[in-house]
């Protein structure tokens, strides 16, 4: 920061959802800016200090969004009052024990065949590659059927469990009221579904995601309602937020083809090509966090009980952290995805998005080296999270 | 060029070229290894590069920040040579070591 500011009205006004240029030159004065929802942290090395930070909070979690969207009270938001991402504090550190057993990344690495057989099924299921929508024919099948194998459900059932997922978050993810009744029949619909899973797995357990539930449950580690609620947050959260960072990824790496002779240049190298797309291009635009206390960052103080917005798009492009921000560059230093968040406010299935996109950047680099778009691509940016709208390729 | 061995997870090894500069984990990828999964890249957020180092070089390695200490909590594997290979800047001073790539969990 140029000069210390503690008060919004002497900082830069920023939109939630700025062009990078515009980011660029508020980043100019000041790492942090004010706009409608509150601070917005525009620098790196700041947005991961307040991600990391021990004091932080997140507010009361998820239902501040839920209230934005009118989801304020009935049998809906008594359902989301239950998962994980609406509490904080102890409750929050209990909820998650599970999910970390589920999804420590030792765990998540055994999936790797598992992810690759699935990624090469949905190739060979593409029947004209010289015209492929990226989006319905690959990124919204590979986390569908990854959940479907993980809960043991057959893969005939990935058209019923992407229609339903696809329609419980992304009307609140983008503040759309409009589709907020579908969300809740779409909720109550996959509840149901995962009901009849759970029960047929507790007579007969084997390694899947539903039986480790069940026996995080037999060890008191949840209770018995609990195990559902959970199976809610992998059906709600393991697969949208991956397709369209799938979709990001993939428009990110091919709308400028030196960006993919890149990676095919160094096919070792898919992790670090997920990552670099993460920091260009993210899924979560913002991580939003709140202040119980004042806290100091750096060398601005925030006041108590405000939002402090950490912008991932800003901070991705962040000139003092990245040399020429807007270059896809597979040498730069490792640096945290800031979409994944930090402490006990970190994304649990990270290591799973990441497996996910950095087996397809690998498979599809060695199967298909010539893929490319056959039209400009569509995206949107949210101020909570950006969408793969269209993406069409040809394979050869 | 200055070179270290890796251990699979069969028990067989491979000399890799190291190149000072670049992190353990980026040598053994680098190296065609891709059986070190890495899946972060190599910012230290996720443990699927668990190495454990030789004995007698473990002293001559940086010392461990907290989140790489978090992350190798969560391994059933780990030993008091256990380290992130993405922690690990190859120098020459490391010529000749040895890294075990951790057994699955």
């Amino acid at each position: 920061m140029s000069e210390s500011h503690n008060a919004p009205e002497e900082l830069p006004r920023i939109n939630p959802v700025a062009t990078h240029s515009e980011y660029a030159e508020a980043r100019r004065k000041s790492w942090v800016a004010a706009s409608e929802r509150g601070y917005e942290i525009l620098a790196f090395d700041q947005g991961l200090a307040v991600e990391t930070n021990k004091q932080v909070d997140v507010g009361g979690g998820f239902g501040v969004v839920l209230d934005q969207v009118g989801i304020t009270e009935g049998r809906f938001r008594d359902e989301w009052e239950k998962q994980v991402i609406c509490h904080d504090d102890d409750e929050r550190e209990r909820m998650r024990k599970p999910f970390e057993r589920l999804l420590r990344p030792q765990q998540v690495a055994k999936l790797q065949g598992t992810v690759r057989e699935l990624i090469h099924g949905i190739l060979d299921d593409i029947e004209d590659p010289t015209d492929v929508e990226f989006m319905k024919q690959f990124a919204d099948r590979l986390p569908t059927q990854l959940f479907c194998k993980l809960i043991s459900a057959p893969l005939e059932m990935e058209g019923d469990i992407f229609r339903i997922t696809s329609q419980i978050n992304p009307p609140i993810l983008t503040f759309d009221v409009a589709g907020i009744k579908a969300s809740e029949e779409a909720y109550f619909e996959g509840l149901e579904l995962m009901r009849g899973f759970i029960a047929a797995r507790r007579d007969d357990l084997n390694e899947d995601f539903t039986s480790e539930l069940i026996r995080c449950e037999q060890e008191g580690m949840i209770r018995p309602d609990e195990v559902e609620t959970i199976a809610m947050s992998l059906l709600m959260a393991s697969m949208d937020n991956t397709m369209h960072q799938l979709g990001l990824t993939f428009g990110t790496l091919l709308e400028d083809r030196s960006r993919w002779e890149a990676v095919l240049a160094k096919p070792t190298a898919a992790p670090k090509a997920a990552e670099e797309t993460f920091r260009m291009c993210p899924r979560f635009t913002t991580i939003q966090r709140h202040t119980p206390t004042e806290i100091q960052i750096d060398d601005f103080t925030f006041p108590a009980d405000k939002w402090l917005m950490v912008s991932t798009r800003a901070c991705g492009r962040d000139e003092k952290k990245f040399e020429d921000p807007d270059e896809f560059r597979l040498d730069r230093p490792a640096a945290r995805a800031l979409q994944f968040g930090g402490n006990q406010y970190s994304c649990l299935g990270a290591t799973m998005a990441r497996l996910e996109i950095s087996e397809s950047i690998k498979i599809i680099s060695e199967r298909y080296p010539g893929i490319r778009m056959i039209e400009p691509w569509d995206y949107e940016v949210g101020p909570l999270v950006a969408e793969c709208k269209k993406l069409r390729v040809s394979l050869v | 060029m200055a070179q270290i061995t890796v251990v699979m997870r069969d028990g067989s090894e491979r000399d890799l070229d190291a190149e000072p500069g670049l992190s353990v984990m980026e040598i053994i990828r680098e190296n065609g290894v891709d059986e070190l999964l890495a899946l972060c890249g190599g910012c230290c957020s996720c443990a699927t590069c668990h190495v454990q180092v030789d004995p007698d070089f473990v002293s001559r390695l940086p010392p461990m920040n907290e989140d790489e200490n978090d992350l190798l909590d969560s391994s059933n594997h780990r030993t008091s040579a256990s380290r992130l290979a993405c922690q690990i800047p190859f120098t020459a001073e490391l010529t000749g070591m040895r890294v075990r790539i951790a057994p699955e969990d």
